[in-house]
């Protein structure tokens, strides 16, 4: 019995070391606190406790995190075909620029309109994460550079419609406001949930479906381990990653278009968005299960909600939680973190089978 | 005769678990041919690779000419005069032989002088009575000359201590002839060779003492001349495994695959294939022999669909499939096996039942592309069962499972997709002897039930006891299609593999 129990803890092995590099991470920072902060042990709980005090913040953390499970759900099928593609940040943005468009300028009936805008959004953002993997097929460019190129090219691409388009001629940069029909409406009184929130849980119930349950999830995860053995037994390799850079950017043009729809009154955003990069974290954390994936965005988004709590209450920049995710990444991402404790557990299994056959051996004999 | 390399109670555990040598003890002479035997999968390569320098030990000691050593890479090795020759050459196939010789030497100067070089690689190779062409290309060599050209290498580097890792594996019966009497020469210059194998015949004719791995320990060490082959092999096996199947008279009736013309040029623009034509019935086992690289690897390739011929035309149940996809061949029923079981032969870091279900996994698929677990986990366990495959569950990795295992897991997937032709590339390199007994049953059992069967394999033993026919390449021509009925000697298979002997009319019979 004794036995067993100790071989279930290796089967979770990967999740122990993830929160123990969260764990490590955290202390790191509070040690970083306690050495530039005049009040640390302040700056501290209003860091860990802030988004909890009021239920503002609260749902501020919530609100933080919906862009962050559409880029983790995103890159989860993207990344698991076996391609870094990180075109998720110019797919966002773009859906969010579309949906603008459509917004203001194709009158349609209420509930429509909003399908409308989302699903012209969500494939826009499907043909801009197919690209990098496109063009590399003809001229054998690395997809990451290219994804990293389009994420800037689609953000002045955005940017231009905007400007050329759709601008507002009175005071600040920003377009025409949305008319009601165009937007999400409130779920909860008093705060900022709106129905986009219950398109996000249908979004993670059917990633999960696809991705563990379905015949083209298995697909995309062999391609992505083995791409010789996924060809061997004859997947078509191409079409499958293709397809899955395609019905992953599906989510992060989705959420651009439900961002913008969702929380603001106008489009305003001048500078480019930045998820991708909190995406990859919420999506390695999540250890690639996109079940995970909403639990891993909410601590992201607390911790970021935190940092802008605490930096209002004291002397401390936000940035310090960027230490945090950076820490994070590098001891998840590195292969020799906890491997000794894993390579002496195995050792020591190994010895013990090993007499125990030749126990069983020498009883026969 | 003094101890020249000793080893205590080596233990070696991969990652993952896997214990490969456990409490290894042994110790060789100097100036002697020590044997290493064992099974596939007894540890002997991971030994060699310790001796080497090529992987760390997990515990235990090394001593060489008394001194513990710890050698951290193979450049500690090398200095401490220990060479290996490894199953796979080390050598770089577009440089010539004396280039090969010089590359990475010391002493050679930034610009290398070719004619001085090729003098020099002249010089040792007479010295040792190794008959290779300086000249010559790597890859336009013979295997037996560039295995000369290894050990070569190594005794150029200085070497006292020379590790063959079945060096007879790749050879035909005369070329391992050859390397026998240059191996006893070089043992009366004072060298001293640890010659690892699993073929007794070969041992018990060269080695001085041989040394018996099971299971990652050591079975004891003996001198040859006080040990009979059957003593050796009860030590290495445990128990008697023949080799000598009862095949069931059938009848073939019809062709199942057609294979027209083939030719086949690679990047070096070197003729691979070179008009290849036979045919496989249902309910036969044509196999394949031929020193590897004689394009037979590319035949299998072209044939599977991993490969694109440049002409003729493959026909598979009487439709032409030369451009087909993998996965239409596949669908059409034919079944592969390829030679390289973690390069595409499985998803290591996926479990067992993901493995097994990857050929068929569109039949588990409801209309809604959603799969059917429950049929997926049942069919696997009956896979499991049925072909033995020893693993704690189905959600295992497959990755901690013996190499044996492995490959009986991927015979199960391939042999019950419900093919009639089954294309196996090796299908039993390097696992153990109860595995391979296992896989040739199945192979056998799988003709009884009417299905095609080529079987490309250079363990000359395997093709003889399971074919009812073998083709035999050379330089990408089949140059003999011999019946197997009554049984071909593996002396016979030898002459053709090298190109001595060609049947007339040899590329196809009836």
């Amino acid at each position: 019995m004794n036995k067993k129990k100790k071989f279930d803890i290796m089967n979770y092995f990967n999740v122990i070391r993830i929160v123990i590099a969260m764990a490590i991470a955290l202390l790191i920072v509070f040690a970083i606190i306690f050495f530039v902060s005049e009040d640390p042990v302040f700056a501290i709980q209003k860091l860990m406790l802030g988004p909890l005090q009021t239920k503002r913040s609260f749902f501020n953390v919530i609100e933080r995190a919906v862009p962050l499970i559409f880029t983790g759900l995103s890159l989860n099928i993207v990344l698991r075909s076996g391609v870094f593609n990180i075109a998720a940040d110019g797919a966002f943005y773009m859906g969010a620029v579309i949906a603008t468009a459509i917004a203001i300028r194709v009158p349609l009936p209420n509930i429509l309109h909003q399908f409308v805008l989302i699903v012209a959004a969500a494939i826009a953002g499907g043909f801009i994460s197919m690209l990098p993997v496109l063009i590399n097929k003809y001229t054998k460019v690395d997809p990451t550079v290219l994804s990293i190129m389009f994420n800037s090219i689609f953000y002045y691409l955005g940017l231009s419609i905007i400007s050329a388009f759709f601008l507002e001629g009175s005071g600040s940069w920003g377009s025409a406001k949305f008319p009601a029909d165009a937007k999400l409406g409130n779920l909860i009184k008093g705060t900022s949930m709106n129905y986009g929130f219950l398109i996000l849980i249908a979004s993670i119930i059917f990633v999960v479906i696809l991705m563990e349950k379905t015949s083209f999830g298995y697909k995309v995860r062999v391609t992505g381990i083995n791409p010789a053995f996924a060809k061997t037994a004859g997947i078509k390799t191409g079409k499958i990653i293709l397809g899955a850079q395609f019905i992953g950017g599906i989510f992060a043009g989705m959420g651009g278009a439900i961002e913008m729809v969702g929380m603001y009154k106008r489009f305003y955003w001048q500078s480019p968005v930045n998820y991708v990069w909190d995406g990859l974290l919420v999506h390695m954390l999540a250890n690639q299960n996109p079940v995970f994936i909403p639990l891993t965005a909410f601590f992201i988004a607390y911790l970021r909600i935190g940092a802008e709590i605490m930096s209002r209450a004291t002397d401390l920049d936000p940035e310090v939680v960027t230490f945090l995710q950076g820490i994070i990444i590098l001891l998840v991402a590195s292969e020799r973190f906890l491997y000794k404790f894993k390579q002496k557990h195995e050792q020591k299994l190994a010895l013990e089978q090993a007499e125990l056959a030749s126990a069983q051996e020498g009883g026969n004999a | 005769m003094e101890n020249l390399l000793e080893l205590k109670n080596v233990t070696k555990i991969y990652e993952g678990g896997v214990l490969a040598n456990h409490n290894i003890c042994f110790d060789v002479r100097e100036g002697e041919i020590h044997a290493l035997v064992g099974e596939n999968g007894a540890g002997k390569s991971t030994l060699m690779k310790i001796l080497f320098g090529l992987i760390p030990i997990t515990s235990g000691q090394i001593f060489l000419r008394g001194k513990e050593v710890k050698f951290n890479s193979s450049s500690d090795a090398i200095a401490a005069g220990i060479g290996m020759v490894h199953q796979h050459f080390m050598l770089v196939d577009s440089l010539t032989g004396a280039e090969n010789m010089m590359l990475g030497i010391k002493e050679e100067k930034f610009v290398s002088n070719r004619k001085a070089d090729i003098e020099k690689t002249r010089e040792i190779a007479d010295k040792y009575h190794f008959d290779i062409d300086p000249e010559k290309r790597v890859r336009d060599m013979s295997v037996g000359m560039k295995q000369k050209l290894e050990i070569l290498k190594i005794l150029y580097r200085g070497a006292r201590l020379i590790i063959l890792d079945e060096p007879t594996a790749v050879l035909t019966p005369q070329e391992t002839e050859e390397l026998f009497e240059r191996l006893i020469d070089l043992k009366k210059q004072g060298m001293t060779i640890i010659f690892i194998s699993h073929k007794l015949n070969e041992v018990k004719r060269i080695s001085d003492r041989i040394t018996v791995l099971k299971g990652g320990k050591t079975k004891g060490t003996f001198n040859t001349a006080d040990v009979t082959e059957e003593e050796i092999s009860n030590k290495m096996v445990g128990r008697v495994i023949s080799f000598s199947y009862e095949k069931k008279p059938m009848k073939p009736q019809k062709e199942l695959l057609r294979v027209e013309n083939l030719t086949f040029k690679d990047r070096f623009d070197v003729m691979k294939l070179d008009g290849v034509s036979f045919s496989v019935k249902d309910s036969e086992i044509v196999g394949i022999a031929g020193v590897e690289g004689n394009g037979q690897e590319e035949l299998i390739n072209i044939i599977t669909a991993n490969l694109r011929a440049r002409s003729g035309s493959v026909e598979f149940k009487g439709k032409d499939i030369t451009r087909e996809s993998i996965g239409a061949v596949r669908q059409m029923g034919m079944s592969y096996v390829p030679e390289d079981r973690l390069y595409n032969g499985c998803a290591a870091s996926m479990s067992v039942q993901e493995n097994l279900m990857v050929s068929n996994i569109d039949s588990f698929a409801r209309k809604s592309k959603v799969v059917d677990f429950k049929k997926v986990k049942e069919h696997c366990r009956t896979l499991i069962q049925e072909f033995n495959v020893k693993t704690k569950d189905e959600n295992q990795p497959i990755k901690s499972l013996s190499g044996g295992n492995i490959q009986k897991a991927i015979v199960a997937r391939e042999f019950c997709a419900g093919s009639n032709l089954l294309v196996l590339d090796q299908p039993t390199r390097g696992v153990d002897v109860g595995a391979m007994n296992f896989i040739h049953q199945k192979i056998l059992e799988m003709r009884s039930a009417g299905k095609g069967i080529l079987l490309s394999s250079a363990d000359l033993t395997e093709l003889i006891a399971l074919s009812d026919r073998i083709l035999v390449m050379h330089k990408g021509k089949i140059v003999a299609s011999l019946d197997n009925e009554p049984k071909v000697s593996d002396k016979e298979l030898g002459l053709y593999m090298l190109g001595i002997k060609t049947q007339e009319g040899g590329n196809e019979d009836e």
